[in-house]
């Protein structure tokens, strides 16, 4: 089980650093850095006192190099479109996206497995048949028209909610929060919802098909055999069994609603690391780019590797190298 | 034959099942009108010359200033939404299509692959498919977008704008197919009708083409629906962020994105029109694709 | 209509004109049709019958564990007094577990595998008998020990994935009994066993339920099953009862022509008939199922008009109560056609059609990629064959007896050459297929060897038609025919030869059984025009009354098509009947070799002895043959020296060390070292002549 989980980590710091690779491939290879830094007066020994300071000359291995310290260590570049340090971008638009995406999340995974459940338990009642709909709309909707549909709903038409922007924020120093004002939470809600409904289907309709399985399998059947109350077997038994594979998927889920996060940010121009993003894309700003590409692989990679443990710790099939049971 | 088609498990399925029956007929429709855009349509709104400033921001039919000649209203430049919206699902469509079978052509050939040669060559693949599979195809899609458009001038990239998104929804999608038929191949490898053609010392490519090809297509079914809705959901997405079609060749996404800025100046029917035939469009699909995979499992019969 | 001497408080369960039907968007399907039969307390019956009688929907229909779709709409369940045919869910909630405890086939899906089986145990009883959690605990341990696991204290804590299959089916019937039922329903409980583990598990299911006094209802279709340890037995064909009675009388001397066929039909030890009775077609499915006449009369010899007319009721009819409107008399006369085989007179030994030397085969575990970094210790691998050497010879039909992790199936394999053997040599025709350089030589030889597999479902191209399957060995053949007519003619002539209608190849897999589909296995293989045929367990998946054809069959093709055949089993009494030579293995090494009539009438090793001694005998009503112990070790780590020496009553310190080797004895061969030293008796008995079943090289290393 060590030797698995130290593979993995292997592995995890492997993905990084071709991340890292595909990034500097973009600082090298798109456009000229220092024309994207300068303005049109330079003059050429400028050009190069600037090529020079930056170790822009120095061979390409060393600059990699150069450049997997500077991400290692929080220097990220600056910004070509607002000239200020993108690490300071990155930390200021942090806690927007991770509210949001944590917001959503919790949203998406407990609806999720409740209605997944509820449906795979009974699936022809009413109730089933009204999440199936649910779910069917959630993932025929693209997420973008979902977020316009709730601001003309809620927003121009019943005035209830805001329509941008994240409201009062609070200052605790290194984290600005709109979880602690009314306006705060009123603004987190329609993103919130917009951002966890595709999370939601997915999440719902693995639960409904995993559970689906757990309840027509052998040993749910002797478990009922064997007396137990249907609760029983539904809570102790098909629950539990269902979960653990669904850990992993839902782990997967997290990481992405980073990126559908983006998508949520553009439509209420909620000032996080999604619209920091994609205004980067427009203007070509490669090292917000790059900054963005490696935070979201390392992010991903953490999830992954902590979704591998918790395989491992919740299923004790996992935990034997060699079955050395006679079992043939 | 025909009897035969018409007694079917599947087709009793599908009559009675009345939603997938419109779902059916919604898909078909809307395929119909885009093939046959320029004829079906009342106004070509890229013809610049039949377009009047003057009709500009025009309301629906029904509602009070709009006209007949526009039935579903105008946008800001006088464009007919009518026409525009059936425009863009020609372009949605075409788009989805050539994604999805281009990551199927991929993801099918290289699962039958992985699955029926195994070792390193697996191993590898299935390294860089885990790797994919944590990046969504939207950013996969936006950064391969990006990189382009940084590199090339304007005009080129807008007149391959459509090869770009095509690329990037294929190889941020070819996995999905790639797994499943891995999976199935690495099942069908161990039966015995296999075992017996290997008896006969021939070629594993005519194994593999003749004997397991065929046996591994059916999860393919399944998937290249939902698939082939999802590619229209990416393509809308990465054209409502400005990262897709480009305005002189609207997809419906690109028409969102355009409404959307009028959405509070209360002409709401330039963003929700073309909204609303997306999700029309991507809910048939997905009904039908439920319907084919409920009809291939036996089991939720 | 059950019998009416027994008391009626003295009947637990009573069982009177049930009906089941299956909803389809056909119509409904009747699946059981009006059965009645009763358990007395204490009592155990036995249903048998032949795949998709209908034996375990009955069983599941007594707890209500039915598949979807079917519905009990007529007759009546009474258990202990209480008729609970239409008793809400609560109440039949209240009867599972407590009362009547089900027992299923498969014990690895059976149980749940994030739970210990402690866990598993101490949940029911405390659920089931409201005992407080330390009780249950001490109880779970106490009946750990009782169906017979080592070291109960330490085990209570591990997962079911953590034992093996004989294991964990003493777990489940742990998990059965703990709640002390009045009723336990075992659907195939040995089914998924290995044959000397089936013999424990059934003679603890004896011991248990007669210590405890539960009633047991055995579902199988496994006649010696029955035959070891039933009280009363119902026959199920086709959703009805066709007859029952106690078991001695009913398989001694069943009245009804379709027990009798059966019965017939079953291949025995110390019989060996040049073929075996068989009843002809199989057992159609549900919808085709005649209800207004007598459902076996399509396949009965005996059936005149009145049988397709009205369907026939249980009558007391002698000792048994049969289904059948013939008169007594008139089916006694027909015995079983036997014929002894004929012993080959020829002195000419047929030269050696296949020659295996010193074949081992080895299977490397994958290691994750840092521990084969950093670890000094070798590879671990699975030991599947180890130096085993025999011969075949032309025309000869050549038995591998073994459980299951034996190698059987590898050697096999190997043979075929779907598998490239470690160390060893095999030559076939005088051609050496090691080294494998696939010359034309070895490719030309090799395609002379052809296969019939174990499952008939997967051994077909799903997607081709039965046309196709088979002719594609005559198209691969470059120097084969090539003019299209005169290759369907030749289709069309193997689909009659194995019983088939020409029309059929037109038709896909999915349309035939899997009897059916042997057959056509059993075309293709015959379409190459092979020299050897290997078959792999090719009845070990199908029901009894179509094993005896497809064995038949297969004796009368290889008369015919003049081939040598490797046959794998691990059913003694199969290879009895078809096998001139068997061969013996354990975990990968060679026991005993020898003819049959030999080799189990007599056996010399060991395990020989305990694998005969584990076969149920259908003339002994109720075994009482000691039962053997011990579980197979794993082929990971298998004991040195003689392999069988952990189970062997024999064994000592040179067994322990050093590997046996093979030596006569009066006319077979056996590795043995007790044998050797005369520790081990060896039974006296006429000289047999046997040709040395190995190469020269083997026996002088």
């Amino acid at each position: 089980m060590l030797s698995l989980l130290i593979q993995r980590l292997v592995q995890s710091v492997l993905v990084v650093l071709a991340v890292g690779l595909v990034a500097f491939c973009l600082f090298q290879f798109v456009g000229d850095p220092i024309n994207n830094m300068v303005g049109q007066e330079t003059t050429l020994e400028e050009r190069q006192a600037l090529r020079d300071r930056l170790g822009l000359d120095r061979p390409v291995v060393l600059q990699f190099y150069q450049f997997v310290v500077n991400m290692a260590s929080g220097n990220f570049g600056i910004s070509y479109r607002l000239g200020r340090p993108v690490a300071d971008l990155i930390s200021e638009r942090l806690p927007a996206t991770v509210e949001l995406a944590f917001a959503s999340g919790v949203f998406a995974f407990l609806c999720g497995v409740w209605m997944g459940a509820v449906s795979a338990v009974s699936p022809h009642s009413l109730i089933s048949r009204v999440f199936m709909t649910t779910s069917l709309l959630g993932m025929s909707l693209p997420p973008f028209f979902v977020g316009l549909l709730l601001i003309m709903l809620f927003s121009v038409i019943l005035g209830w909610l805001p329509s941008y922007g994240r409201g009062e924020v609070v200052d605790l120093g290194f984290w600005t929060t709109g979880l602690l004002t009314l306006s705060g939470l009123k603004a987190l809600i329609l993103p919130s919802i917009t951002l966890g409904l595709f999370q939601l289907t997915l999440i719902m309709r693995l639960v409904r098909s995993q559970m689906f399985e757990v309840l027509h399998s052998d040993y749910i059947k002797f478990a009922r055999a064997r007396g137990l109350s249907e609760r029983r077997v539904i809570y102790r038994h098909a629950l539990k069994n269902t979960l653990v594979p669904i850990i992993t998927v839902t782990g997967l889920q997290l990481g992405s609603i980073l990126a559908f996060s983006i998508i949520t940010e553009t439509v209420f121009q909620w000032p996080g690391l999604g619209l920091l993003f994609i205004q980067a894309v427009h203007f070509g700003d490669i090292p917000i780019m790059a900054a963005y590409l490696m935070l979201v692989s390392v992010i991903f990679v953490t999830i992954n590797f902590i979704c591998d443990v918790l395989y491992v710790l919740v299923d004790p099939r996992l935990r034997v190298e060699h079955s050395t049971s006679a079992a043939m | 034959m025909l009897a035969r088609i018409l007694d079917s498990d599947a087709f009793y399925s599908f009559r009675t099942q009345p939603l997938v029956v419109v779902a059916a007929l919604i898909a078909i429709v809307s395929i119909l009108a885009a093939v046959f855009a320029p004829w079906v349509a009342p106004h070509n709104p890229f013809d610049l010359s039949t377009v009047d400033l003057m009709d500009a921001k025009l309301p629906p039919a029904w509602a009070e200033g709009g006209s007949w000649t526009y039935p579903l209203g105008t946008d800001n430049q006088g464009r007919d939404i009518l026409s525009a919206v059936i425009y863009g699902t020609r372009v949605s469509l075409l788009v989805a299509i050539l994604a999805t079978t281009v990551a199927m052509v991929i993801g099918v050939s290289l699962g039958l692959l992985a699955g029926f040669v195994g070792g390193r060559i697996d191993t590898v693949l299935m390294r860089i498919a885990d790797i994919q599979l944590s990046f969504p195809a939207i950013l996969v899609a936006l950064l391969i977008d990006g990189v382009t458009r940084t590199i090339l001038p304007r005009e080129i990239h807008h007149e391959i704008a459509i090869w770009v998104i095509i690329m990037a929804i294929s190889l941020a999608t070819w996995v999905q197919f790639a797994r499943p038929v891995r999976a199935q191949t690495m099942v069908e490898k161990r039966k015995d009708y296999v075992l017996a053609a290997r008896l006969l010392q021939i070629s594993p490519t005519r194994i593999l083409v003749r004997h397991v090809l065929l046996n591994v297509l059916e999860p393919v079914l399944v998937i290249a629906t939902v698939g082939f809705g999802l590619s229209i959901i990416n393509e809308a997405t990465l054209s409502f962020l400005g990262v897709g079609m480009p305005v002189s060749k609207p997809s419906l996404g690109t028409l969102v994105r355009n409404g959307n800025d009028f959405l509070f100046s209360g002409a709401w029917w330039m963003t929700i029109f073309p909204g609303l035939a997306l999700l029309l469009l991507v809910l048939s699909i997905n009904l039908i694709g439920d319907w084919i995979r409920d009809v291939l499992n036996p089991r939720l019969r | 209509m059950s019998s009416t001497h027994v008391s009626a408080d003295e009947r637990l369960l009573e069982v009177d004109g049930l009906t089941i039907e299956f909803q389809t968007r056909h119509g409904p399907l009747r699946a059981i049709d009006d059965i009645s039969f009763s358990i007395r307390r204490g009592e155990v019956l036995g249903i048998v019958g032949e795949s998709g009688a209908g034996k375990s929907l009955t069983g599941a229909a007594l707890t209500r564990l039915m598949p979807p779709g079917a519905r009990i709409i007529g007759g009546s369940v009474r258990f202990d007094g209480r008729d609970i045919t239409h008793a809400d869910d609560a109440e039949i909630r209240a009867l599972r577990g407590r009362h009547i405890a089900t027992i299923f086939q498969d014990p690895l899906t059976s149980l749940n595998p994030l739970y210990t089986v402690g866990h598993q145990l101490v949940e029911t009883m405390m659920v089931n008998r409201g005992l407080s959690e330390a009780e249950a605990r001490k109880e779970a341990v106490e009946w750990l020990r009782r169906v017979g696991l080592p070291a109960p204290e330490a085990r209570v804590d591990s997962y079911p994935h953590e034992f093996s299959g004989g294991m964990r089916q003493r777990v489940v019937i742990a998990l059965a009994l703990c709640t002390k039922p009045k009723l336990v329903i075992a659907d195939e409980p040995t089914t998924a066993l290995d044959v000397s583990i089936q013999a424990q598990i059934i003679r603890l299911l004896r011991r248990l339920s007669r210590e405890e006094k539960t009633a047991m209802l055995l579902i199988t279709h496994d006649m010696g099953v029955i035959s070891e340890i039933t009280d009363r037995v119902a026959v199920l064909y086709l959703g009805r009862i066709v007859e029952t009675g106690p078991t001695e009388d009913t398989i001694k001397a069943p009245e009804h022509p379709y027990t009798r066929g059966l019965m017939n039909s079953i291949p025995r030890l110390g019989e060996q008939p040049a073929r075996l009775p068989q009843l002809e077609g199989s057992m159609p499915r549900l919808s085709a199922s005649p209800w207004q006449s007598c459902a076996f009369s399509p396949r009965c010899a005996f059936a005149f008009d009145k049988c397709l007319r009205s369907a026939p009721r249980l009558e007391a009819n002698g000792r048994t109560e049969a289904a059948c409107f013939l008169p007594r008399e008139a089916s006694r006369k027909v015995s079983a056609v036997a014929g002894r085989k004929e012993k080959d007179k020829s002195a000419e030994v047929p030269p050696v059609h296949l020659s295996v030397t010193g074949l081992t085969c080895r299977f490397d575990i994958a290691q994750p990629f840092l521990k084969s970094l950093f670890s000094k210790e070798p590879a671990p691998y699975v030991s599947a064959v180890e130096d085993v050497s025999f011969h075949i010879r032309r025309s000869q039909t050549f038995a591998l007896v073994g459980e299951s992790g034996c190698g059987k199936s590898t050697i096999a394999r190997l043979v075929a050459g779907l598998t490239r053997p470690t160390r060893g040599e095999i030559a076939l025709e005088g051609v050496p297929l090691s080294p494998w350089r696939r010359t034309p030589e070895q490719v030309a030889v090799m395609r002379k060897v052809q296969m019939v597999f174990q499952d008939p479902y997967s051994s077909l191209n799903p997607r081709w038609n039965v046309g196709q399957i088979i002719r594609e060995p005559i198209l691969v053949d470059a120097k084969k025919e090539r003019d299209a007519q005169r290759v369907k003619d030749r289709v069309v002539e193997l689909l009659k030869q194995v019983g088939l209608a020409g029309a059929d190849s037109r038709r896909y897999p999915h349309a035939f059984s899997g009897g059916q589909r042997q057959r056509i296995s059993i075309a293709r293989a015959l379409s190459g025009e092979p020299g050897l045929l290997v078959c792999d367990e090719p009845t070990s998946a199908l029901d009894v009354s179509v094993q005896a054809q497809i064995l038949n069959l297969m004796k009368d093709m290889q008369r015919q098509h003049n081939l040598t055949m490797l046959f794998i089993s691990h059913d003694l009494a199969v290879v009895n009947f078809i096998a001139d030579v068997v061969a013996v293995m354990y975990l990968g090494r060679l026991c005993e070799i020898g003819t049959p009539e030999v080799i189990f009438e007599r056996p010399l090793h060991p395990y020989t002895r305990l694998l005969r001694d584990a076969v149920p005998d259908l003339d002994k009503i109720g075994g009482s043959q000691a039962a053997p112990t011990g579980e197979v070790p794993s082929p990971l780590a298998p004991p040195p020296g003689c392999r069988f020496n952990t189970r062997c009553p024999f064994a000592n310190e040179r067994c322990r060390t050093e590997v046996p080797r093979m030596k006569e004895y009066v006319g077979s061969w056996a590795a043995c070292h007790g044998l050797e030293e005369g520790r081990i008796e060896i039974p006296s008995s006429k000289p047999v002549s046997f040709p040395k079943p190995f190469p020269d090289a083997v026996l002088t290393h």
